[in-house]
C-alpha cells in the first residue's frame, strides 16, 4: 500500500465514523449516514490526487457527504411522510432517550432549517461557511437558524420536556 | 445549544456503525475514477459527432458561448455516443430531453410556484441547476474554459459552479463534488434534474433562467446580475 493510501485510510478511519455521527439528522438512520459517507470518501479517493493537496481533505470530503445527504432526503421525502407517521425507528440503540428525542427532532425540521443547524450547530460550520455550503446569503442562513432552533426547542419540550427549556 | 447538541451527539458515538474497510471505499473510488475518465473520452468523441447539430446551431446568429452540446457523457459508452447524440429535427429544433431525464412542461416560460424550488438540467446534460426563489445555482461537469483562480480560502472545488443571489454579481462557488452533476451514474445517490429544453426559460421571483444552445444564461428580472455557464467558456456579471 502506497504512502497515499495510508493517508486515505487514516482520514478514513478518524473522519468516517465522526461524519456518520454528524449526518445522522440529515437522512434517515444511520445505515443511510454510512452509505452517504461511503460515498464522500470513495468520490475523494477518485480524485485524492487534488483531493489530499488540500489543507483539509475533510472538509471536501464534509461537504460532498452533506450534499449527498440532502439530495437523499428529498428523494426519500414521500417515504418519510410514512415513517414519521409511524414513530421514528429505533435505530440509536444505545444511545440516551434525549439523543434519541434530539435526532428525532432534527430530523423534523424543515429541510434547510435542518441542514443550517447541522452544518453550523454539529460540523460547527461559521456562518458564512454554511452560507457558502447552501448557496444562500449569510442573512438567509442567520434566520433559518433562529427558526430552526425555535423549532427545535418546541420539538424537543414536545418529544422530552427535560430538553425543552431555554438550553436546548 | 452547541455544546448540548455535540454532547447528545457524542452519546449516538457510542452506538456501533458498520463501515467498510478503507480497502473497500478505495476500490470503489477507482471504480468511479476509471468511469469518470471514461466518460471525459467519451464526451471527447460525441462533441465531434454532434459537429453537423452545432454547426446549424453557429448559423443562426447567436452569441457564441459554447461548442455544440455532446450528448450526455454519462449515458452511453463511448462507442455507442455517437449513434446515441441527439440529432435535430427537420426544423432545425432542439432535441427536448435527454436520455434519463424528465422533460419539464412544454411551455416556453415555467414558473415555479412561490417558495418551491427546482432542479433542472441542460438538455446535453452537462450543466445542472436549482432554482429557487433566493437565487440560481448552476455547475458545469465537462468545461474547455480557463476558469478564474481559486481563492486563497477556498479549500474545496472552483470553476465548475456559478451562484446568483440577489446580494450582487454572479460568481463562482467554492464547493465540494456534489454530485448535482451526472457525474456517477451508477450511484444511487445521484438523479438528473427535468431538462429545461434550449430556447425555454424558468422564472421563479426575479430570477429566470433560460436554456440555449450556447449555454444557460441565468438573470436578475431587472438584468442586473445573472451569468451564462457553457463548455467554452462563462460570463458573470
Amino acid at each position: 500500500m502506497s504512502a497515499p493510501d495510508d493517508d486515505f485510510d487514516a482520514l478514513y478511519r478518524v473522519g468516517a465514523p465522526r461524519l456518520v455521527r454528524q449526518l445522522l439528522p440529515l437522512v434517515r438512520d444511520r445505515q443511510e449516514a454510512a452509505d452517504v459517507v461511503q460515498e464522500a470518501f470513495a468520490r475523494a479517493y477518485a480524485r485524492w490526487s487534488t483531493v489530499s493537496g488540500y489543507d483539509a481533505p475533510e472538509a471536501w470530503v464534509r461537504s460532498v457527504a452533506v450534499r449527498l445527504a440532502v439530495s437523499r432526503w428529498r428523494r426519500h421525502r414521500n417515504s418519510l411522510v410514512a415513517w414519521r407517521r409511524h414513530g421514528a425507528p429505533d435505530d440509536l440503540p444505545g444511545a440516551s432517550p434525549d439523543a434519541v428525542a434530539l435526532v428525532a427532532a432534527l430530523r423534523r425540521l424543515p429541510e434547510v432549517q435542518r441542514v443550517a443547524v447541522v452544518l453550523h450547530h454539529l460540523v460547527d460550520l461559521s456562518v458564512e461557511q454554511v452560507a457558502a455550503e447552501t448557496g444562500v446569503p449569510t442573512g438567509t442562513v442567520k434566520t433559518r437558524l433562529a427558526r430552526g432552533r425555535a423549532a427545535l426547542a418546541l420539538l424537543l419540550r414536545e418529544q422530552s420536556p427535560s430538553l425543552g427549556g431555554p438550553g436546548a | 445549544m452547541r455544546d448540548r447538541l455535540s454532547h447528545l451527539l457524542h452519546e449516538v458515538d457510542r452506538v456501533p456503525t458498520a463501515l467498510p474497510a478503507p480497502a473497500d471505499v478505495r476500490r470503489r473510488g477507482v471504480r468511479l475514477r476509471r468511469r469518470r475518465q471514461a466518460a471525459a473520452g467519451g464526451g471527447a468523441l460525441a462533441v465531434l459527432a454532434v459537429v453537423a447539430v452545432g454547426m446549424a446551431a453557429l448559423s443562426g446568429g447567436q452569441e457564441r458561448l459554447d461548442a455544440p452540446p455532446a450528448a450526455p457523457r454519462d449515458s452511453t459508452p463511448p462507442s455507442a455516443s455517437a449513434g446515441a447524440s441527439p440529432s435535430p429535427s427537420a426544423d432545425g429544433a432542439a432535441p427536448t430531453a435527454a436520455p434519463g431525464g424528465e422533460e419539464l412542461p412544454a411551455a416556453a416560460v415555467t414558473t415555479v410556484a412561490p417558495g418551491s424550488s427546482v432542479r433542472f438540467s441542460s438538455p446535453s446534460g452537462n450543466i445542472s441547476c436549482f432554482l429557487s426563489g433566493t437565487g440560481a445555482v448552476c455547475e458545469i461537469a465537462e468545461h474547455d474554459y480557463q476558469p478564474p483562480p481559486r481563492p486563497a480560502d477556498c479549500e474545496l472545488d472552483h470553476g465548475t459552479m456559478i451562484e446568483l443571489d440577489q446580494t450582487g454579481p454572479a460568481r463562482f462557488a467554492c464547493h465540494g463534488d456534489t454530485g448535482f452533476v451526472r457525474d456517477d451514474p451508477e450511484s444511487p445517490l445521484t438523479a438528473p434534474g427535468p431538462v429545461l429544453a434550449y430556447g425555454e426559460q424558468i422564472t421563479n421571483g426575479i430570477f429566470t433562467c433560460t436554456s440555449r444552445r450556447s449555454g444557460m444564461a441565468c438573470a436578475t428580472a431587472d438584468g442586473g446580475h445573472g451569468f451564462e455557464l457553457a463548455r467554452a467558456g462563462f460570463r458573470t456579471y
